[in-house]
């Protein structure tokens, strides 16, 4: 589904690498936590896979696209597989609930009367659709960020990417958010998940991917936000 | 492109235009001004050149006869004016007429001449012709018939007219393009600071996976409805004005006169096509400047 080989990146000729060397692959339905220290290079994983930015080493598969040579042009379809959700929330403040998720089926060309079946069963899926009329500034931070991922889901993207989605968040919110990244995983979509959040990453238990300098140094599946100090026999 | 897509990209324009109400206004304003400047140098462009024609072929040719030139010569002549396509019409002047005009232009004075034998004048042909650039072939045609004694024409008011349409045809390119010019740059800065200020927005648009084109088409309709809704504007202010500068020039003024303007109606759909068609485009194009620059996936 994801894969990185042997990718480096620099953000300009000068700057050191964001990203030296990597190589991870990741499986269509899996939920992989990326984590590491503030600058370590996972932010830069997820600008990559969204063509943000651009890889000078390597190559990144994602689906049945090769995104080293990929032309201006077929960037837009690229992100249209993705679902992203952002610490931010990056929600329109003037448009309602129900505009913010239907502008992204706008997008891709979506007819009214699908835009008008399709938007409440996903706000109902993140627990908002009695909110739909309401604007991003009468929500609270959680909320917001269930539009967020009710707009990144809408168009049922195969992978969704979250970039610190709990970050703004208190931690009963953030837990609401990570149950319902769990539940959009559940149905098949792959969800990669950058944070900072110890608590969370060793509650879920999921696979969990470090990135420190720029460099995988831990890919453990079931992992937590530190290494695991296992007792000296397992090791063995 | 999907038909949804493009209705969405029409909406996304008309929501621009009243999004920002005092941007697309100061933005309309200007274009209004613009095409009212160019709108009036188009009606004066035309009225100059309709008065430097029709006052262009107003210099008589003065064809004078010889005193003691025969009857049968003058009709010879009169047969040829009259068949000469270069001619736009002509009139004999017979010696007593120009007795008459002299005593005329006398006035007071006119009983010096009293004494005066008319027959002593010689006759006369007054020519004008369709086009004065054709005053050259005209005179080497009729010096061939017998009879003339001299041709008169005034070369010197011809090339100045000649030379005053080409000055003002050159003015007017030059003023015409100064202010297309200015109206895209100011339509360029106009959409420069809707995109400026809806880049949150854009910046989301590119993350949900929309094209260039998605976002670029409704800030470029946006321009080019500005265009159109300030060249409706301005052509409705210079009909009016045109039509209130007509009944104060005219006045008593024939229309068949010389110095008489082009009546609006003229005028008024040629200005109208010239407006709309320069407004939509340097809407289009002063945004697709900006967009351009500021818009990139």
């Amino acid at each position: 589904m994801i894969d990185f080989q042997n990718v480096s990146m620099a953000y300009s000729n000068k700057a050191p690498l964001a990203l030296n060397d990597v190589s991870l692959h990741i499986d269509q339905g899996e939920f992989v936590f990326i984590i590491g220290p503030s600058g370590s290079g996972k932010s830069t994983v997820i600008k990559l896979l969204s063509c943000e930015e651009r890889f000078q080493e390597g190559e990144i598969v994602l689906g049945d696209k090769a995104l080293a040579r990929i032309k201006p042009r077929a960037i837009p379809y690229v992100r249209r597989n993705l679902g992203m959700i952002f610490q931010d929330f990056r929600l329109i403040d003037s448009k309602t609930v129900f505009e913010n998720v239907a502008f992204a089926m706008e997008i891709v060309g979506a007819s009214k009367s699908k835009i008008r079946r399709q938007v409440p069963i996903v706000l109902s899926t993140v627990g908002l659709r009695s909110k739909m009329k309401a604007k991003p500034s009468e929500l609270s931070g959680g909320e917001q960020q269930r539009v967020a991922i009710a707009r990144a889901i809408v168009n049922n993207p195969k992978v969704l990417l979250a970039d610190e989605p709990t970050g703004n968040l208190d931690p009963d919110n953030s837990e609401q958010i990570m149950a319902l990244l769990q539940e959009i995983n559940k149905e098949g979509t792959t969800v990669v998940v950058c944070t900072h959040d110890r608590d969370l990453v060793d509650k879920m238990r999921q696979r969990v991917i470090e990135i420190k300098d720029g460099m995988v140094i831990r890919d453990e599946l079931q992992g937590s936000y530190s290494y695991c100090i296992l007792p000296e026999e397992t090791r063995e | 492109m999907h038909s949804n897509v493009i209705k969405n990209m029409i909406k996304e324009a008309f929501r621009g235009i009243s999004r920002h109400p005092m941007i697309t206004f100061a933005s309309i304003t200007t274009v209004t001004l613009m095409l009212i400047i160019l709108g009036s140098f188009m009606a004066f462009t035309f009225n100059a050149n309709f008065i430097i024609d029709k006052v262009g072929t107003e210099p008589p040719i003065e064809i004078w006869m010889r005193e003691d030139v025969p009857q049968a010569q003058l009709e010879d002549l009169d047969k040829e004016l009259e068949s000469n396509p270069l001619v736009k019409n002509y009139k004999l002047l017979s010696p007593q007429e120009h007795y008459d005009n002299y005593r005329d232009i006398l006035g007071d004075d006119a009983s010096l001449i009293d004494s005066f034998d008319p027959a002593l004048l010689p006759y006369s042909f007054t020519v004008q012709l369709n086009d004065p650039d054709t005053v050259d072939a005209f005179k080497e045609k009729i010096r061939t018939y017998p009879g003339i004694d001299n041709i008169e024409y005034s070369q010197v008011v011809i090339d100045f007219l000649n030379q005053a349409s080409k000055i003002v045809n050159i003015a007017s390119l030059i003023s015409v393009t100064v202010l297309l010019l200015v109206s895209l740059l100011i339509i360029s800065n106009m959409v420069r600071i809707s995109i400026l200020a809806r880049s949150e927005e854009v910046a989301i648009m590119k993350y949900v996976g929309a094209t260039n084109s998605y976002i670029r088409v409704p800030y470029l309709l946006e321009g080019a409805f500005t265009g159109i809704i300030g060249s409706l504007t301005a052509w409705v202010v210079v009909v009016i004005l045109y039509n209130r500068i007509y009944d104060l020039a005219m006045g008593d003024t024939p229309v068949s006169s010389a110095l008489a303007l082009l009546p609006l109606e003229n005028l008024t759909w040629i200005i109208l096509l010239v407006l709309f068609l320069t407004g939509t485009l340097v809407g289009a194009v002063g945004s697709g400047i900006s967009v351009r620059k500021h818009v990139n996936v």
